[in-house]
């Protein structure tokens, strides 16, 4: 193709762009509807808050909590530390026993003339002529499998020596001492020894040091011989010599120690909680803990248990080993344990009796002995910190002793919707106050001051108008019966009403002032008349006094004026994104089969909530036809106009939000009327507009 | 909510007209007989011009030229309008490149061509009560009822690309198109406003009023023959542009339902947060509408003719004369009726008049003249209508059309 088919080309594509045909623009009177709606009562009063009798006839019932007492704390937070310490000289030794024989064949050794005459004579009966000594001889004793060196503070060696030899033995003179330091423990002279007769004496070891290889040594012997009788000569017979170490408090020691209990501690721990006698508490929170440091070659087993606090059940209780330290070091052992949820009886030590706020406590120590040798002085020690930390309780249960408290609360209140500024006189008020017992004591409460008040927030309220309660009852003491516990262990409450209304206060003006606030101020006595302590009551953090206010008015009422006045966004160009409009009239139609009328005015805000205009129309919602008992009993239908010059549809290109702005009132300002819920105003919002097109 | 779209979507059609066109005569100027020459020639056509059954000229001009109408306006451009108005509106641009077939020492050498046309339709037939809404609103007609029905408007912006090989082939990409047909429109407005009642039967095809480089895609084929009739006479039956274009992506709605419009319903007054809004909208086209956002296909606006012809003797300033009929697959458009005659003027000149009945005037006359400038140059005018321009204010308005081709 050559080059100008594409220059054609693309001259074509340039030269064309859209050609929409110009149209000039002109104005139409549209005429149209824009939005409808019906209200009905339940839009003007929140539906939740109402109810209907039988006939209809609509009731705002209210229900609000004036005032809470919770329990402050049912027992003071609870923090308690204990520390044992055992040093080297509370640790047993036990009793080392070692025992060892000399032999007939032994002693005959000796290379002697004797010796080699019952050496002859061995299995032989014969006469055994008598001899007066033998030369010295050795006999060793190997303790090293018990411990290799005891240094004494003080301590015990008992030496059993039993003659089984055929003959008596006499001038028995021996020694025992160590082999290696040759210390000398034991020197003794042992006249006579019958045959199968044992000698048996304990020696002081006080300040000695006993190493565990012992010399038994044997500097002379005697015996007269068997005379004239004839004794069979055994080599094999044996002198058997048992040295036992006893009371041992050692200020050092290299030894297999066994196992053995280092601690045995019962404690008591008692909790603050006030006046009250608590026989148990349920725990919130807090924790118990175990910390040990060993500087002991060997293994420690520790068991710190509250035998009263339980859960499922089970006692609780830290099970921890603290493993043997290394030479020179320590080894240490920490544990934390959260008890939250746990029971703990508070009645003591099973022993004990009349005992509350009070519970104990059982740390075990021992040692698990590996049988190895262990390096022990008297630097060493086994350091034993426990305790409870923060322990806090959400139930207690017992007497709960006298306490006061007081509630100063204010609470928001909002009895009449959507509406403000009210002004209006009520037929019927009817409140109760109800106070609500959680608590398993009895309690008397007090109401001192109810007030309601209009202030826009509770900082007003002091500034704002306020209306105070005139009761006869203010002031005076109300006795609430104490609640009960559920088979679920849950409070089951008891409750007391107190009613009010236009005869015997002035409620009603409480109530027409269409309050923001109720300001409480109520106090509450636990047991305040109990004189016997009695230890089935109980408390629940969770759980106090509520005080209610129950209300019922019946929509029964005159009013000069029931204000209504919302504000939503608005977004002109969201409906008319050309800007269009020019003018027009916006006609509110409504058919009202409510028993007031009133006036709708449209205010328009921008974002700093600056007033631009307001749209308002001269003409009213007329209310419904009513009959003589104040029943709306026919819709009455209104046209309200709300002329839109140009200004003013400047004014709404600018506004942001729209305040819908309604007063209400009933045909009479002294004949009352009656809302019931078939009561309803339809109103459909139509456009009488002049559109330009665009 | 719908409803309150089904006037506005009245409403807008009826703001959105303007004229019409008549494409059949360009087509028979197109075929104005100049001197065959066997060499390649690039071309170039525009056609311009609105028609209209009831609008002048002047009131079609005067309509375009103003900014704003006022009342008096309004009612004097109503005032010409009988039962209906119906216009036709064309703008196109044509340009191209062809090589014609030819006879050479016996052999027929085989020609070829190609050209791309830019155009703009804009077609209507619009009910007068429905005029009488767009122009003056509901408001003077509340407390009776507005009967808007059997109305249509459609608007057509494409490019085409044309291959004539025996038949012609065009593959066309969309720019933009819209389309309202209102079948049934009975509206009526309360006194106080308060309602509207509404019987609405009506489709509409939009793609979104904006131009793009490829909103749509199409093809179509053209073919023309040609059938002797005895020595000197002969039959011409073409169409061309019959196909369809497939828009992407455009706004569908069908509605067809009685329903009585009192504003959107609000539950609560004191609360008209945005979603509780778009909610009660959502609620009220969802019970009276059926619309969605998705493809749909429109048969191309084809343009159908037959023509007989028949030659008069040679050396008579009388060429040929000629009786036919055309329809145009646009809105408001009705058959149309034509006769004419060629007549020599001068040496490679030609004047062409033809009588016509039907399209969207009632009955006018389309004046041509082609002539040659040396060798290479040639022209074609045209004017539709002319009735329209030499009497302004006689209904019907005009079109025109200028070709020029260069031999090369």
């Amino acid at each position: 193709m050559k080059p100008y088919i594409s220059i054609l080309l693309l001259a074509i594509l340039v030269v064309s762009c859209k050609p929409d045909p110009k149209i000039p623009k002109w104005d139409v009177e549209a005429l149209t509807p824009l939005v409808s709606t019906r209200m009905d009562i339940g839009d003007i009063l929140a539906d939740s808050n109402l109810v209907t009798d039988a006939n209809g006839l609509v009731s705002v019932v209210y229900q609000n909590r004036l005032a809470t007492i919770l329990p402050d704390e049912i027992i003071r937070p609870l923090s308690a530390d204990f520390e044992n310490t055992i040093k080297l000289k509370d640790i047993d030794l036990g009793s080392p026993t070692i025992s060892d024989a000399i032999s007939l064949g032994f002693i005959a050794k000796d290379g002697t003339a004797m010796g080699q005459f019952i050496v002859y004579n061995n299995g032989k009966k014969t006469i055994l002529p008598g001899f007066t000594s033998l030369p010295k001889k050795d006999f060793p004793i190997d303790a090293t499998s018990i411990f290799q060196s005891i240094s004494l503070i003080t301590g015990e060696m008992t030496i059993e020596i039993q003659n089984d030899f055929p003959v008596m033995l006499t001038d028995i003179n021996f020694n025992l001492k160590n082999k290696n330091s040759g210390t000398v423990l034991v020197q003794k002279i042992i006249d006579t020894l019958r045959p199968q007769q044992t000698y048996t004496e304990t020696f002081s070891l006080n300040g000695l040091t006993i190493e565990g290889n012992l010399i038994t040594k044997l500097a002379s012997l005697s015996t007269p011989g068997s005379g004239q009788d004839s004794v069979v000569i055994d080599t094999s017979r044996k002198i058997f010599i048992t040295v036992s170490l006893d009371n041992l408090v050692p200020s050092s020691a290299t030894a297999i120690f066994p196992d053995q209990i280092l601690a045995n501690d019962t404690a008591d721990t008692e909790i603050e909680a006030a006046s009250a006698q608590l026989t148990s508490v349920k725990v919130k929170s807090g924790s118990i803990y175990l910390n040990a440091t060993s500087t002991i070659e060997d293994q420690i087993s520790l068991d710190y248990s509250v035998p009263g606090a339980k859960q499922n059940g089970i006692p609780f209780s830290i099970l921890e080993n603290v493993p043997p330290a290394p030479p020179g070091g320590t080894s240490s052992k920490n544990t934390s344990v959260d008890i939250s949820g746990f029971n703990i009886d508070l009645t003591g030590r099973p022993t004990y009796s009349n005992i509350y706020n009070t519970f104990y406590t059982i740390l075990l120590g021992k040692i698990d002995s590996t049988g190895n040798l262990i390096n022990l002085s008297l630097q060493d020690s086994v350091l034993l910190q426990t305790g409870v930390t923060k322990l806090t309780a959400n139930e207690g249960y017992g007497y709960l002793g006298k306490d006061t408290s007081t509630a100063d609360d204010i609470n928001e209140v909002d009895f009449f919707g959507n509406l403000q500024n009210v002004n209006i006189d009520l037929e019927e008020v009817k409140l109760k106050l109800e106070f609500v017992n959680h608590i398993g004591a009895p309690i008397d409460i007090q109401i001192d001051q109810l007030l309601s008040s209009n202030a826009n927030s509770p900082q007003g309220i002091n500034q704002g108008n306020s209306t105070a309660l005139t009761w006869t009852g203010l002031g005076s003491l109300y006795t609430i019966p104490a609640a009960t516990l559920s088979v679920l262990n849950t409070p089951t409450p008891s409750s007391l009403e107190l009613t009010l209304d236009k005869n015997n206060s002035n409620l009603d003006k409480l109530v027409e002032a269409n309050p923001n606030f109720f300001k409480t101020k109520v106090g509450s006595f636990l047991n305040r008349s109990t004189t016997t302590p009695d230890y089935n009551q109980f408390i629940f953090s969770n759980y106090g006094i509520d005080t209610y206010l129950n209300l019922e008015i019946p929509m029964h009422f005159a009013a000069t004026d029931i204000h209504i006045s919302d504000t939503t966004a608005f977004d002109y160009f969201s409906l008319d994104k050309d800007g269009q409009l020019q003018q027009g009239t916006l006609k509110l139609i409504s058919k009202n089969h409510f028993p007031f009328g009133g006036t709708v005015d449209i205010i328009l805000l921008n974002d700093d909530g600056v007033r631009l205009g307001t749209l308002s129309s001269s003409d009213r919602v007329l209310p419904g036809k009513t009959n003589n008992a104040g029943k709306t009993i026919e819709e009455v239908r209104s046209i309200l106009n709300f002329p839109l010059n140009a200004k003013q549809v400047e004014n709404l290109k600018k506004t942001t939000r729209i305040v819908m702005d309604v007063h209400l009132q009933t045909p009479s300002p002294t004949e009352k009327v009656k809302l019931y819920d078939s009561d309803y105003l339809d109103m459909t919002l139509s456009g009488d507009l002049t559109i330009r097109t665009r | 909510m719908k409803h309150l779209y089904s006037c506005l979507l009245i409403c807008n059609v009826l703001l959105g007209f303007a004229q019409s066109t008549d494409t059949a005569n360009a087509t028979e100027l197109d075929d104005i007989i100049l001197p065959v020459k066997k060499y390649p020639f690039i071309s170039a056509k525009v056609e311009y011009g609105a028609l209209s059954n009831s609008l002048s000229a002047i009131e079609l001009l005067n309509f375009v030229s103003q900014d704003f109408l006022d009342n008096d306006e309004k009612e004097e451009l109503l005032n010409s309008v009988p039962a209906s108005l119906r216009f036709g509106y064309l703008r196109s641009f044509s340009a191209g490149y062809h090589e014609p077939g030819y006879n050479i020492f016996g052999a027929y050498k085989k020609g070829w061509g190609i050209s791309v046309r830019n155009t703009y339709y804009n077609s209507a037939r619009l009910n007068k009560d429905l005029l009488n809404l767009i122009f003056y609103g509901n408001k003077p007609y509340s407390g009776t009822t507005v009967n808007a029905s059997n109305s249509r408007y459609e608007t057509w912006y494409l490019l085409d690309t044309l291959l004539p090989l025996k038949i012609t082939l065009s593959i066309h990409s969309g720019h933009d198109h819209s389309y309202y047909g209102v079948k049934k429109a009975s509206i009526y407005t309360d006194p106080q406003g308060a309602y509207l009642d509404m019987d609405l039967d009506y489709k509409t095809r939009d793609k979104d009023g904006e131009a793009h480089p490829m909103a749509g895609i199409g093809a179509s084929v053209g073919a023309a023959i040609d059938l002797p009739i005895k020595e000197k006479g002969s039959l011409n039956i073409a169409i061309s542009d019959f196909g369809v274009m497939y828009w992407n992506k455009g706004s569908v709605l069908n509605a067809d339902s009685a329903f009585r419009f009192e504003g959107v319903y609000f539950s609560n007054i004191f609360d008209l947060n945005d979603s509780i809004r778009d909610n009660a909208s959502d609620d009220y086209t969802s019970a009276f509408y059926y619309g969605e956002s998705k493809g749909y296909y429109r048969l191309m606006p084809f343009n159908l003719s037959a023509t007989y012809t028949h030659r008069v003797e040679k050396n008579t300033w009388l060429r040929e004369v000629f009786i036919g009929a055309n329809y145009r697959y646009l809105a408001g458009y009705f058959p149309q009726l034509r006769g004419g005659a060629r007549i020599k003027t001068a040496h490679k000149q030609q004047l062409t008049a033809v009588a016509t009945v039907g399209g969207y005037t009632w009955a006018g006359l389309d004046v041509g003249y082609d002539f040659q400038i040396g060798r290479d140059w040639k022209f074609a005018l045209a004017i539709h209508n002319i009735n329209g321009l030499v009497i302004p204010v006689m209904s019907g308005g005009a079109f025109g059309t200028i070709s020029v081709q260069y031999r090369l």
